[in-house]
């Protein structure tokens, strides 16, 4: 995995179609990727690129699983590790360790996933809601699964991976400390 | 007779739309021509090109339509006549008529553009026009004799209209073939969008060629190693265009602020001549957009609270008129702005005792005169007891603080007290480059902009003094400065202590400080990057750059940074308190 490849290259970026709402999903392509032994998938829609683990510069102030800001053609985008977001025990990088470069509303993200594993096509009825599993601080950002063979697929919401909350822990890192 | 009638509608549209959009143009000259008449009544050519213009306005609203704009232009034509054949003399009372029918006829122009069936009442304005020219009818015999002959006499408007009209009808037409005359340079529309992009791909380009610069080593003596450094110099030409393409001149900002003062001494009763400085100076134009808002704070300010009422002036043995000055210059690569005045300057007992009463600081406290000054500059602070609408709403010179800050800029203040304030600004001259130092602390590198740096010294680690009360001091040629250590701010582990660092004094705002670094890695010119969306929150950090091997670094922005540590320090003392 060492070359880089687009994947929608040239069409036309569709917005808000696939983002998901209220757990239902539009079917449509998802590209599938690891983390660790899990199986997850993302709108393909959502991925302008995959590329190698790129070199990074870490960010002070940031949430453990902010791996920091990486050079891309000239743009600096933020890389976060979805293993640690996803608090899935961190696998050796290996040469199928990858990138996937997301395109949100309202930022780019390059994310590290353990390998890429390929695009699959969906319909709507192989669709199930999440499980609740109340403890899983993972759930909020898993908006369906799909089972695919015998393994389980969970899909993301990419919007969330980096939410709200998250948000305000970057931007707010000293409110515990705030004195006088 | 109306064009609409032998053009087709879009053909007129087109037509409408061109002139409204020129427009502008000519008021903003009249605009301009008025203020300087007023300065200066006896400079013929400046009645002239006020004259122009309106004529010009006048002929091309008739040919295109716009009768309205066309008959009230024709009204301020006859009087500025009046004024251009010296039937009328020059006064404030006329050049303020003329102001308002030019800021009636922005009006007219901005309703356009939005409804061109808007119809307009200008009889109020017309009578004032009438009023001023009507001694003249009535004291100048003379005048009136001649006055039909030479045109002036607005008795015989319809056939001087249709005149017009005729001629200005052709002369939009071959306005449109022949483009711009009143251009000496020929000139083209660009949009902003374009000009980013061209400058954002131009700033890539040389990242990648310091890229490319720090592997030419390998190359040395090599045709490709001249090639690389030809290149490097084409590509700093190249920028330094890119950027020069969204200067702009400072002139109608400046030109805002002569307004600003012309209306607010009218209202105040107050006498103030301003004299502007450096309107040619060029400015990118995002800071253009930026810097007007302050600007307009201050020089309020200094007409409402600095410059005295004529009556007092002469009584402490200063002319009637006060001075206001504004400049503005580059000095060292930052674009800087004075503006000064002769008023009656800052009284500290005033801004202390004030500042004591709102709680801003303890009767207690010292503080040396310009901290005292820069009070004023504190959220919630105004002297002016009566609250006026030009300013003294308690939200002035906070808000101007915080917006140059914003911009990464400084402001200053000096006052002697019933001589007089100065005002000093210093902006960067672009946001998209700067020069920077980056430094290094661990592995890690950073780049601190230079602007922030007043010098560097190289420090032994026991010429640091640590105090359990004040943390660490550095004693520099008898000054005491408090000191930082970057890998402790950020929780580097830094690979062996005692050995030789370097201290960076640093100077932000009025604080005087040191930060701590394992090593000084160069000075260079910086291009910045945003930060993305997520981590914009992170205030110790202005944005990012790319360095010259590629990885990106973060821009410190020191200010910020040291104070989470002052926060760390509070708490820590109040647990073992």
């Amino acid at each position: 995995m060492t070359e880089t490849f687009d994947f929608n290259n040239g069409e036309p970026k569709l917005d808000e179609t696939h983002s998901s709402k209220n757990g239902h999903l539009d079917c449509g392509r998802y590209l599938e990727f690891n983390l660790g032994e899990e199986k997850f998938a993302i709108p393909l829609l959502t991925v302008k690129e995959v590329i190698a683990v790129p070199e990074t510069t870490n960010v002070p102030f940031t949430p453990e699983y902010y791996l920091g800001i990486m050079n891309l053609r000239g743009q600096v985008l933020s890389v976060i590790d979805l293993r640690k977001r996803m608090k899935i025990s961190e696998q050796e990088s290996t040469t199928e360790t990858a990138v996937i470069i997301v395109d949100l509303e309202y930022t780019q993200l390059g994310v590290v996933v353990d390998s890429i594993n390929r695009v699959i096509a969906i319909d709507n009825e192989d669709f199930s809601p999440p499980p609740e599993i109340e403890s899983n601080p993972s759930t909020e950002f898993v908006t369906g699964c799909y089972k695919s063979d015998k393994n389980l697929v969970l899909f993301l919401d990419v919007d969330k991976i980096l939410d709200h909350k998250d948000k305000e822990l970057i931007q707010n890192p000293t409110t515990e400390q705030k004195a006088v | 007779m109306y064009l609409s009638q032998v053009f087709e509608n879009s053909e007129m549209e087109q037509l409408i739309q061109t002139f409204l959009s020129e427009a502008d143009e000519f008021i903003e000259e009249m605009e301009a021509g008025l203020l300087s008449l007023e300065d200066s009544p006896h400079e013929t050519g400046v009645i002239d090109q006020v004259f122009r213009a309106a004529h010009s306005l006048k002929g091309s609203s008739m040919a295109v339509g716009l009768s309205p704009v066309g008959k009230f232009t024709h009204e301020v034509e006859a009087l500025l006549l009046e004024v251009k054949e010296n039937r009328l003399s020059i006064s404030r009372e006329v050049i303020g008529t003329l102001l308002k029918c030019n800021d009636r006829i922005k009006e007219m122009i901005e309703t356009l553009k939005d409804d061109l069936s808007a119809s307009f009442n200008f009889d109020e304005l017309v009578q004032e026009i009438e009023k001023l020219k009507l001694p003249l009818n009535t004291s100048a015999a003379t005048a009136k004799k001649a006055a039909p002959a030479s045109g002036f006499g607005f008795f015989d408007e319809e056939e001087e209209l249709t005149e017009d009209h005729h001629d200005h009808q052709q002369r939009a037409m071959g306005h449109q073939s022949h483009g711009h005359k009143r251009k000496s340079q020929e000139q083209i529309k660009v949009s902003q969008e374009r000009i980013d992009k061209l400058v954002n791909y131009i700033g890539e380009m040389a990242i990648l060629l310091t890229v490319l610069d720090e592997q030419i080593d390998q190359f040395s003596g090599t045709a490709l190693e001249s090639t690389v450094k030809q290149l490097s110099k084409i590509s700093k030409d190249v920028q330094d265009v890119s950027v020069s393409l969204r200067m702009l001149p400072l002139k109608p900002i400046f030109q805002k602020m002569r307004r600003i003062v012309r209306d607010i001494t009218t209202k105040l009763g107050k006498k103030v001549n301003l004299q502007v400085i450096g309107e040619d100076v060029e400015v990118d134009k995002s800071i253009l957009d930026l810097v007007g808002d302050p600007l307009v704070h201050i020089i309020r300010n200094a007409v409402d609270h600095g410059i005295e009422l004529p009556d007092i002036r002469e009584k402490n043995g200063k002319p009637p008129t006060g001075n206001i000055v504004l400049q503005a210059c580059h000095e060292a690569g930052r674009l800087v702005f004075y503006i000064t005045d002769d008023g009656s300057g800052i009284d500290l007992d005033v801004i202390r005792e004030k500042a004591i009463k709102l709680g801003i600081i303890s009767s207690k406290a010292k503080l040396s005169n310009s901290e005292i000054q820069h009070l004023i500059f504190h959220p919630g602070f105004s002297t002016k007891d009566k609250v006026t609408d030009i300013s003294g709403r308690g939200v002035g010179m906070d808000v101007v603080s915080n917006n140059i800050k914003a911009m990464s800029g400084e402001i200053d203040i000096k006052s002697t007290l019933h001589k007089g304030s100065q005002f000093r600004i210093t902006l960067p001259q672009t946001f998209s480059i700067i020069e920077g130092t980056v430094v290094q602390t661990g592995i890690e590198k950073f780049v601190i902009p230079l602007a922030d740096i007043r010098e560097s010294v190289k420090i032994k680690d026991f010429e640091i003094a640590k105090s359990t009360a004040l943390g660490e001091v550095l004693t520099l040629r008898g000054e005491r400065l408090p000191v930082f250590r970057l890998d402790d701010l950020f929780n580097i582990d830094t690979l062996e202590k005692n050995r030789e660092q370097i201290a960076l004094i640093a100077q932000s705002q009025d604080k005087i400080f040191a930060i701590i670094v394992d090593e000084i890695v160069g000075r260079q010119q910086i291009v910045i990057k945003n930060l993305g969306n997520e981590i914009q929150g992170l205030k110790e950090f202005s944005g990012s750059t790319i360095l010259g091997d590629g990885k990106p670094a973060l821009i410190v922005e020191l200010s910020n940074l040291i104070r989470r540590r002052k926060l760390i320090d509070l708490t820590a003392k109040r647990i073992t308190a």
